[in-house]
This record gives structure tokens, sequence and C-alpha cells, in this order.
């Protein structure tokens, strides 16, 4: 490669990097079933993530009042490259405890269609502990709601 | 397992197997772009009544779908020539670790199977 | 789409640009029967009109100049072109790899580059009595 040989990535995460805020959603069809989506977007899943929004199966948290702050879900919807990786441990590491990690869609998954590129992360179960795989390219919005119901039906279990 | 009320029958929300369908011809492996479908069969000699000489029938003996890698893009459900595999619009089966992602005939073969 | 020769490649960006081509829609290459080309498109926005323009990479040179210093917004696809096929763009002046770690090792857009998710992955048609090649892997694919 010509002398492109420098190996100094652009840091993806400089420091002080802040994750936009998580938001405070309720599922419409079950409103004790309360999450604080840090949606991390990357790629066309989280398209779906936002249907979920418009289409009213999550609503704001503000419109459903209710004293139980619950478990803050990170969200993570999208190919991870590599070079993104640090970015998303980070924002990781900044959720507030209690919480949980869903990984949504299969690029999330295992690296999906791109489990042979040489950039992409195979899964970001290596980078975040996953509580809930979310199968799909991409899945439906209903299936976020299905996911999260199986998180919440864990965290109760436990 | 099937909770697809609302959603449109004809959604690609996972891909059902006929098992009895399957002629275990490897076409759905090979032109995977994904590599998640696995096969395995062996032949067996069926002596049918009044037949001269005993045929050959492949007999499958798995048959999975890795649904974390899958990128449903339908190219086994198309190039199928026995209509083995089918799109059901189910979405409702997440799992809490990749491999419980990796379904195998019996799960392959629940889908649709209770709307019909 | 014209062909360009590679050593009057920038100078028809600049003429382009002087004609009023002043949106810079991408760069990127293809790899046609082994060979690299560049590809890159530019439109006028006053009439819509707009170029496509490639030229053939020299297999030894492995270089173009680059088209930066004129359309500035370029040097993203300078840089992913550059790391994805190996192709040397002269005077650019970012060179840091997008994606990849290391630029050690074969560009990973080359048809040649066998993927090593390929090589460690078995693939799972392969038949038992004889000996048959996945798609999308170069001719000379082992299994490791």
């Amino acid at each position: 490669m010509g002398s492109g040989n420098t190996l100094d990535l652009v840091n993806p995460c400089p420091p002080g990097y802040q994750p936009s805020s998580p938001r405070t959603y309720v599922v419409a069809a079950d409103p004790s079933l309360r999450v604080q989506i840090l949606d991390i977007g990357l790629a066309c899943c989280s398209l779906e993530v936002g249907s979920a929004i418009t289409t009213g199966l999550l609503v704001d948290s503000a419109t459903v009042p209710s004293p139980d702050h619950g478990t803050t879900i990170l969200l993570i919807s999208g190919t991870v490259t590599d070079a993104l990786a640090p970015a998303v441990l980070r924002a990781w590491e900044q959720v507030p405890e209690p919480k949980a990690a869903v990984s949504f869609g299969a690029c999330a998954n295992t690296g999906g269609p791109y489990w042979d590129a040489p950039s992409v992360t195979k899964g970001v179960d290596q980078l975040v502990p996953v509580s809930v795989y979310i199968p799909g390219c991409p899945p439906r919005p209903e299936a976020l709601i299905a996911g999260l119901r199986q998180l919440r039906d864990e965290i109760t279990v436990n | 397992m099937t909770n697809s009320i609302g959603i449109p029958a004809q959604a690609h929300g996972v891909i059902a197997l006929t098992a009895s369908a399957c002629t275990s011809c490897m076409i759905c492996v090979r032109e995977c772009p994904a590599w998640c479908i696995e096969l395995e069969s062996h032949d067996e000699e069926v002596t049918e009544p009044g037949a001269r000489r005993p045929r050959t029938v492949s007999v499958l003996d798995a048959f999975t779908i890795d649904f974390g890698l899958c990128m449903y893009c339908g190219i086994c459900v198309d190039l199928c020539p026995f209509d083995a595999l089918a799109w059901q619009p189910d979405f409702d089966y997440a799992a809490g670790s990749p491999s419980g992602l990796v379904q195998g005939i019996n799960e392959l073969e629940s889908w649709g199977k209770s709307r019909e | 789409m014209r062909n360009i020769d590679t050593a009057l490649w920038a100078d028809e960006f600049r003429e382009l640009l002087a004609r009023g081509f002043h949106f810079f829609d991408f760069l990127t290459a293809y790899e046609r029967d082994s060979q690299l080309e560049v590809i890159a498109r530019v439109v006028n926005p006053e009439n819509k009109q707009s170029q496509l323009l490639a030229t053939l990479i020299d297999p030894n040179r492995g270089a173009v100049t680059s088209i930066a210093i004129t359309y500035r917004g370029a040097v993203w696809h300078e840089r992913e072109t550059a790391e994805m096929f190996g192709i040397y763009f002269v005077g650019l002046v970012d060179e840091r790899p997008l994606l990849r770690r290391s630029l050690l090792g074969s560009p990973p857009m080359l048809k040649s580059t066998v993927l090593a998710a390929r090589m460690l992955k078995p693939w799972p048609g392969q038949p038992s009595h004889r000996k048959q090649q996945p798609i999308g892997v170069a001719e000379d694919w082992l299994q490791v």
C-alpha cells in the first residue's frame, strides 16, 4: 500500500466522549415494562428501533409516569467495526447500574452479513455482556418489544 | 412461539423447513452467502413393492439455520427446488446466547404450524 | 463513462471544476479482469449534468494523483480506496486508515485476497466425495 503505512487510526472515541443521554420509554402494550434506551444506531437496524418509537410500540415515559426507573438497557443495533469498538465499550461503561445490553440484529449478534469482513467485530458480545440477542436482518420493531419482554422476564426471574 | 398478530403473513420473519420435502440436495447450503445453513444426511436403499431394484434415497439427519448469522436474503427459499424452505412472519425468537439462535429441524418445522 | 489516462487524471478534474462541476459525488475503485480502475463522479449543479470518469491503474505503479486538492470531499473517498484496494494516491495529505487496524497484508477488496474468516470457518457446503469451491473465494482457495 504505497507509503500509507501509518498505523495511527483516527481515535473514534476521543477523551471526554459522551454518548447521548439515554431516554426513557415504556412499552405501550405493557406499561410495567419501563426501559431507558441508549440507542447506538450504527446501521439500518436503528431505523427499526426508530420505527418502534414512531409507531407507538414504545412511548415516552413522560406520558406514562411511573416511580420505577428500572434497568437501563444499552441497545446496540447495527454494524460495529473494530475501529468503533472502543466507543461502544465506553458507552457501556457510562451506563448507570443496574444495566443490561441488548444486541439487535444480525450485525450486532455475530457480524451477520459482514461475518467475513476483516474490519467488522464479530458480535458485540466480544465487547459487552449481552443479555438478549434479537435475530433479524433487520428485526421488526415488534421483535424489539418481544426481546425487551424476554429481558424483563429474565431480570424478574433472577 | 408464534406471536405474529398484526404482522403481514408474507413478512420475512423466519425461515421454516418442511423436512419431508427436503432431498438434501445442498443447494441452500452452498448458495447461502452467510454460510449459516448446515445439513447432514445419509443414503438409504429403499425397495418398493414391485420395483426391479432398490432405490437410493437421501435421509435428512440434521438441518440447522443460524439466525444469528442469517442475513434474511431468502436466496435459500428462492432456490429450493422442492419448496422445503418458506418464509414465515414470526419474529419472537430472541435468545439469551448466540447458540440459542441456531435452530434445528424441530424448531424450523414448528414455524407456521400453529396457524395452519 | 469516460476513460482518462492516469497521467491526466488530476488535470481532467481541475478542468471539470472550472467548467462548473462543483459537486463531488464519489470516488472508488473497481477490479476489472485483474486490473484496477479508479472511478469518480462529479456533478454540475446548475444544469444537473454529471461526469463519470475512470482511469486504469498501472499495476506496476499502483498509483494515481490525488484529486483532493481540487475536490476536498474526495479525501475520505481516497483514504478508503487506498485502504481497501491498496492504491496509492499521490499528494493525498491524509493517509490515516479508516477501518483497518493495520495495513499489513493484502488489501481486503482485491479479489485475490482470501478473507481470514473464510479460511478459518469450514464451508458447510463441502461434499464428502469430491472437491467443490464455495462461491466468493479465490480459485486456489484452500481450507486451513
